[in-house]
């Protein structure tokens, strides 16, 4: 391999390593903007929802009456918020850390490729012969 | 050199010192003057005729000639002397060189000539056995450089693998990093919301602690995606470290290469300049020869001359 194969070689590595990285960023952005505005929405509805049904609870039992069924349905209903927002939050963690390991394979397969291209390169220089010169096979 | 023709080294020695005296009466002179006439009279006519038809003042040429040179030679009388013309082979002329200068004058002409052709051939060889000596001097020199060209391929490779190492290290380390701070972030942002929803749930008599489900499940997968990252990290470390061997395997084929190639060469150098030493030796020996054969020739020639005088 000449030092121009390794350069145009060298050049197409950092373009897809560049290019591969460029498209992960985009990627971990829109699944972050995805679970903001999951989030966002799930916490809309239960500000919303929330009152709704306290109220009709209130005028189903009176306002300051408490009775076990609507201690259970307030609990159940937050919950289930609770928990769908315990859910978006480990779908999060899981794609953050996909996308961290990711980046960290991915700058280490680009150094192992680098070193690659190196290595050919010194091998191309090391079996050159020094002797052609002088008619050596 | 022509019969009629004074040797340059037989010269006569000086006379002692006289008056000066006219050409045309001067008798150290006489000779030329004779001469000047001899050669008008016989102006477009061929010298070395025979000497029966050649005459000098009445005087055959060879008369002439043994007048000239009596002095030097056997039975020499003077100038015309032994005059009386007629028969030229009824007599033999006296030996115009009797010392052999002539031929030892060709000898040594013949020796500086062949000594010019020794000193010409042996440049020609000294520049032949030079290029030989040149190349060699050059496959050395291109071996060295050879070999300290392999090392610093190898420690360029070396200093590659040693960084490439590095950074493949850092990037673990950092993936690692990331993980634990996702997992802080991950865990401030439960423990954030936590009180509001449990306060939320206690207010209407609930229970909290259903709330917020199974909380080491995402621990856990972040711990295992930190665990696999340090293996494939660990696994990447011990391939670079050992890609030390591998160059040295590298480097050690190319060399042990070059130096069969070297070997090669040189034997086969060697081989070319035994033999051309051989014909150089050959040829100054042919030489040497054919001098000597030119030698015993001119000898062997100056005897027959001799054999054909007095």
């Amino acid at each position: 391999m000449s030092v121009f194969d390794f350069e145009s070689r060298l050049a197409d590595l950092n373009n897809r390593y560049a290019q591969e990285n460029a498209a992960q960023e985009f990627g971990r952005f829109l699944g972050q903007q995805r679970f903001s505005r999951q989030r966002r929405d799930m916490n809309d509805q239960f500000t919303q929802a929330f009152p709704r049904r306290t109220g009709a609870w209130a005028r189903r039992l009176g306002s300051d009456v408490r009775s076990g069924l609507m201690s259970q349905d307030i609990t159940d209903f937050s919950n289930r918020y609770a928990r769908q927002l315990a859910d978006v939050d480990a779908e999060q963690a899981a794609f953050d850390g996909q996308f961290q390991g990711g980046m960290a394979a991915r700058q280490a397969a680009y150094q192992r490729s680098l070193l690659a291209l190196q290595e050919d390169l010194a091998r191309s220089r090391a079996a050159q012969n020094p002797f052609a010169a002088f008619g050596g096979a | 050199m022509p019969p009629g023709r004074r040797p340059a080294n037989q010269n006569p020695s000086p006379s002692p010192r006289r008056e000066p005296q006219p050409f045309a009466t001067n008798p150290m002179f006489e000779g030329e003057r004779r001469e000047q006439q001899w050669g008008a009279q016989n102006a477009g006519s061929q010298m070395m005729g025979s000497p029966s038809q050649d005459t000098y003042n009445e005087q055959s040429w060879t008369e002439l000639l043994d007048g000239m040179f009596g002095m030097f030679g056997p039975g020499s009388g003077g100038s015309g002397s032994r005059g009386g013309g007629g028969g030229g082979g009824a007599v033999r002329p006296s030996d115009p060189d009797p010392m052999g200068w002539n031929a030892i004058a060709q000898v040594q002409n013949m020796e500086r000539g062949y000594g010019a052709m020794l000193e010409a051939l042996r440049a020609q060889q000294n520049a032949q056995l030079g290029a030989l000596d040149t190349r060699r001097i050059g496959m050395e020199t291109a071996n060295a450089a050879s070999q300290q060209r392999l090392n610093q391929i190898l420690n360029d490779l070396n200093a590659n693998a040693a960084a490439t190492r590095t950074n493949v290290q850092g990037s673990f380390a950092q993936g690692d990093q990331a993980l634990a701070n996702l997992m802080n972030q991950y865990t401030g942002m439960v423990a954030q919301r936590q009180p509001g929803v449990a306060n939320t749930i206690q207010a209407f008599g609930g229970n909290p602690a259903e709330a917020f489900g199974d909380q080491s499940s995402i621990q856990d997968m972040i711990t295992a995606q930190r665990a696999n990252l340090a293996r494939v990290g660990q696994a990447d470390d011990a391939f670079y470290a050992n890609r030390g061997n591998v160059y040295g395997g590298l480097s050690s084929d190319v060399s042990t290469r070059n130096q069969q190639v070297f070997d090669q060469l040189m034997a086969q150098l060697l081989a070319e300049r035994q033999q051309t030493e051989s014909q150089n030796a050959a040829a100054q020996a042919q030489l040497a020869m054919q001098q000597q054969q030119a030698i015993l020739q001119a000898q062997a020639a100056e005897q027959a001359r001799r054999a054909g005088y007095v």
